[in-house]
């Protein structure tokens, strides 16, 4: 499986920088979404590109979105979309933005113009989003330290 | 045509604030697509960038980018702009003119500006960069400024201010040091729940305006000298528990070094001079401590104040006004005192909001030109590495062709007045006791507005990706005033009314509201004051009310 963006929660300082680089990328429309715990508890959401059956795939009526065999990533055909806002209803992270400003949803897919890997990773400003493969992640154990075992904790 | 093709990958220095990150972008051959890349290797920020950097192919191509010279609202071109200005009396009447400077300029273009003014005989020469962090050129003797290195090896930090909000890159390195031990600390000191204050081992609430007083207890506390700035009463004043003050002090003493980060904002401080002297004060003279002040720019001092020119402006001592830099006066609608001046000429990046009858000369960008730029880890040559945008003129240029159209000849050569200034730590202590005097005798019993304070969060920058029109207030207040959720309500400031969301949240204690400042309508609901010590124009928190159809 090919890599995936991971998130330190330890080091999420909530600047939306994730939000702002896929803006000026995408026509000011944000593919990561972020969701608000608590004033101090910030988290992006970007899209979990899961394998080898994605419930916004199967939930497409027109197969606009469809799973790449080589590293399963889930891609949608933007020009194809007739925005039925199926894939947003079915997404179960809610990851996916129920505002269509060019009336079609839009979706990660993981910056596939960019060798380097997702812009949004490349331009967090702590390094708290990572572009991982599943060993890696296993391996460096992110989000362990005390702050990311109990995001609550950081309510002064 | 390949966008990541690495021959048209340009690097340089982010303009957008004093951290100077290292930016790269590709664009495609005819200047229009714009894509901000990561690939910086240096040691200030490793690629890693905030809204603002990202923002840097927006704003570049920006569609408000003005291309023009405007008078009276009306596009005119440059030689019958530059002419129109040169036939003003401004040789024969030195007395009646200003020139202010404020960000977006290189130290080449100020001593430009200090040639010109020498020229003309002007001596209003002022900053107009009115942000409070503009007061961190104020400084004690023995504080010593911080260095990446220090950042990396403290054990302790004092952060002041919504230093993540501000800064987001330096994120990384405090967080760094934080977690490389268990026993290391952040200790927060602010008037409002931020993001940087949920990092903290312990968040120092104070009321708003009362952080200087809360910087100066910690120094109370660990030196026992201070006489007049008893901590008990400071606590009182601040709101924050006196056993709290004293762990805090207790665990600075245990952990060197520190470093101590302040950051300001717009319409936080009501007394910026006194926070950026109380904090620098708490480094100076302690073994294994640094200071670093952010913000988004700095520029240097001038001759006089800018209240010196506004309280000249108002008794009509001053009619013409010239700026130069990017921001002022659009950035500060309150000033309405501008309106009676007979001739104001500023330059800008972006078209204004508000037309005016102005002459309003479009200007460059840093990106846009070559010279030498002010960051916090020292002085920075940049290179053009993008022509300006059609139409528009580095300031440079437009004061080369002022001096031709003047008949001025070469250039003179006066320093720029950009050093710090030392205030001994005796009269900053004697300050802090006045303020303490007056905090303690003001009291807040007002019941039917609310405390505004700003925020000024990266995200928001110029208006690019956030927009900002949201007022956020307590829940109690809500019940209180009888507001309702997520529902536009009048916020009626001292001098304009304006639509604004209400929002809740507990960012805030009951009494205060929240507004984001780096929207430009916001910011008319601050009202101006007159800083004694230093004569500069500052914007503290002001009372509003709020009032809800039906």
């Amino acid at each position: 499986m090919a890599k995936r963006i991971v998130l330190d929660l330890d080091y999420c300082i909530g600047c939306r920088s994730c939000e702002s680089a896929c803006r000026a990328r995408f026509a000011d429309e944000a593919r990561i979404r972020y969701g608000e715990v608590a004033p101090t508890v910030f988290l992006p959401l970007a899209c979990r590109h899961c394998y080898p059956d994605p419930l916004c795939a199967k939930a497409c009526p027109f197969d606009v979105i469809r799973v790449d065999e080589k590293n399963g990533i889930s891609i949608q055909s933007s020009f194809h979309c007739v925005g039925c806002k199926s894939c947003i209803l079915a997404c179960p992270f809610g990851v996916l933005d129920e505002n269509l400003l060019r009336r079609i949803s839009q979706k990660c897919n993981l910056c596939q113009d960019r060798e380097e890997g997702p812009r949004c990773v490349a331009s967090c400003a702590t390094g708290a989003l990572k572009f991982l493969t599943e060993k890696e992640y296993e391996k460096k154990r992110v989000a362990v330290r005390f702050i990311s075992r109990s995001p609550f904790w950081r309510r002064v | 045509m390949n966008l990541n093709s690495s021959n048209r990958l340009k690097s340089s220095i982010c303009p957008f604030c004093l951290y100077g990150c290292e930016l790269a972008f590709t664009y495609d051959e005819n200047y229009l697509v714009f894509n901000v890349e990561y690939a910086g290797q240096g040691e200030v920020n490793q690629g890693r960038l905030c809204p603002r950097g990202n923002a840097v192919g927006i704003v570049l191509n920006h569609k408000r980018r003005l291309a023009y010279p405007l008078y009276n609202n009306k596009e005119v071109d440059w030689d019958k702009a530059l002419s129109e200005i040169a036939a003003r009396p401004l040789r024969q009447n030195s007395e009646a003119i200003a020139i202010t400077f404020d960000r977006n300029l290189t130290e080449e273009e100020t001593g430009l500006i200090y040639d010109f003014a020498e020229r003309l005989g002007v001596e209003n020469l002022a900053c107009s960069y009115l942000e409070p962090e503009s007061y961190f050129v104020y400084s004690v003797e023995d504080c010593l400024d911080a260095e990446l290195a220090d950042i990396e090896n403290a054990k302790a930090f004092v952060l002041i201010g919504d230093v993540f909000g501000q800064t987001p890159v330096i994120a990384k390195p405090i967080l760094n040091a934080r977690y490389a031990h268990r026993d290391h600390r952040i200790f927060v000191i602010d008037s409002i729940l931020t993001r940087t204050a949920g990092f903290a081992d312990r968040f120092l609430h104070c009321q708003p305006g009362s952080e200087p007083l809360v910087v100066l207890a910690l120094k109370s506390l660990l030196t026992r000298e201070i006489k007049g700035l008893a901590p008990e009463q400071i606590a009182e004043v601040s709101g924050i528990k006196l056993t709290l003050l004293e762990e805090v002090a207790n665990s600075l003493t245990k952990l060197k070094p520190i470093v101590v980060v302040c950051t300001m904002s717009f319409g936080r401080n009501d007394n910026p001079y006194l926070l950026s002297l109380a904090s620098k004060s708490l480094v100076a003279k302690s073994d294994g401590m640094k200071f670093l002040g952010l913000g988004e720019a700095r520029s240097g001092l001038g001759k006089v104040g800018f209240g010196q020119i506004l309280s000249a402006i108002r008794e009509g001592k001053i009619k013409v006004l010239l700026n130069f830099g990017t921001d002022f006066p659009f950035l500060y609608p309150q000033l309405r005192d501008l309106a009676e001046l007979e001739t104001m000429i500023a330059t800008a990046v972006f078209r204004p909001n508000q037309l005016a009858p102005y002459f309003i000369l479009p200007t460059a960008l840093n990106l846009e030109k070559n010279g030498t730029i002010n960051t916090l880890w020292g002085k920075v040559k940049i290179n053009k590495i993008l022509e300006p945008i059609s139409g528009s003129k580095t300031i440079s240029e437009i004061i080369t062709l002022l001096n031709q159209k003047l008949n001025f000849t070469a250039k003179i050569g006066t320093k720029t007045k950009n050093h710090e200034v030392i205030i001994p730590l005796k009269q900053v202590y004697e300050l802090a006791r006045e303020f303490l005097n007056t905090k303690s005798q003001t009291e807040s019993s007002e019941t039917d507005s609310l405390l505004l304070v700003g925020e000024k969060p990266a995200i928001g920058f110029w208006n690019i990706f956030d927009k900002e029109d949201v007022i956020k207030i307590n829940l109690q207040d809500l019940q209180r005033f009888n507001l309702k959720q997520n529902e536009p309500a009048k916020v009626i400031g001292p001098a304009v009314e304006l639509e604004l969301l209400v929002k809740t949240t507990n960012q805030v204690p009951p009494g205060i509201a929240l507004v984001g400042v780096n929207r430009i309508e916001n910011r008319q609901l601050f009202t101006t004051a007159i800083d004694k010590a230093t004569n500069n124009v500052i914007f503290p928190p002001t009372r509003v009310r709020l009032w809800q159809k039906g």
